[in-house]
């Protein structure tokens, strides 16, 4: 069973601001979650709202509803945003070393280890799980 | 963040962000090493240590700034980085491009 809460945001801006906040209180609502889960999945959602702030046409008339929920073995976060959605390609590699940018999606990936994405006029919505049993051997 | 900087000798800087060094902040890290080496500060090092989250705003930002520290004919290296930001330079291939050393103080000492 997880345990969490819902967060809701009337702008990118301040979705992306509200993060830290966000997750130090799923983190003191799920006290077991190893350091590794945590920091993975706040990046992942992190690099999501980073898209979300610098992409949207009107940054400012986005609003975003995310649930953060986990247990001892596993990470969630549902985020749904009102920005019309566009189609990514998840599969895009990492960049070489010397690129400045394009780095979000493929951290997003190595994060979590599954990533469901639907872009549709009215919004976005993003299912990122980090399970301990799927992580990545880097993290 | 905070950015806290530190002239080292005649040509040299230590840069300390202190908090998260994402999206909203990254672009301090990257006009603080402009400004050094516009002022002819081009050997540099980045303390990771204080650092609670990069992402990859962040890690473009040490990219750029290597960059703007070797075309002023000096260096950037990273020092001091914590697990998880070692893991995130591991994953994005940087620590192929950037030397990472476990103290500030010595980052150039091998010149």
């Amino acid at each position: 069973m997880h345990s969490g809460h819902v967060v809701r945001a009337a702008s990118a801006q301040e979705w992306f601001d509200t993060l830290p906040d966000a997750f130090a209180r799923l983190w003191a609502q799920v006290p077991g979650v190893p350091a590794d889960d945590r920091w993975a999945m706040e990046l992942a959602v992190t690099e999501i709202a980073g898209n979300l702030l610098r992409h949207s046409a009107d940054p400012g008339a986005v609003t975003v509803r995310a649930e953060l929920s986990a247990n001892a073995h596993e990470v969630r976060a549902v985020l749904e945003d009102t920005a019309p959605g566009v189609e990514l390609d998840l599969d895009r590699p990492m960049p070489g070393p010397e690129a400045e940018s394009g780095r979000g999606l493929a951290l997003v990936r190595a994060c979590a280890n599954v990533v469901e994405h639907r872009a549709g006029p009215a919004g976005t919505r993003w299912v990122l799980t980090r399970t301990a049993e799927g992580r990545d051997p880097e993290g | 963040m905070r950015l806290d900087v530190i002239p080292q000798e005649r040509s040299g800087a230590v840069l300390t962000p202190v908090g998260r060094l994402t999206l909203t902040t990254a672009h301090e890290l990257r006009q603080a090493v402009d400004d050094l080496v516009g002022s002819g500060r081009t050997r540099l090092v980045v303390d990771l240590s204080q650092v609670e989250l990069i992402d990859s705003s962040g890690v473009g930002a040490l990219v750029g700034g290597l960059r703007s520290a070797r075309s002023g004919g000096g260096d950037l290296r990273l020092a001091s980085a914590s697990p998880q930001v070692v893991t995130v330079l591991r994953l994005t291939n940087l620590d192929r491009l950037l030397r990472m050393h476990d103290d500030p103080a010595t980052a150039f000492s091998d010149d």
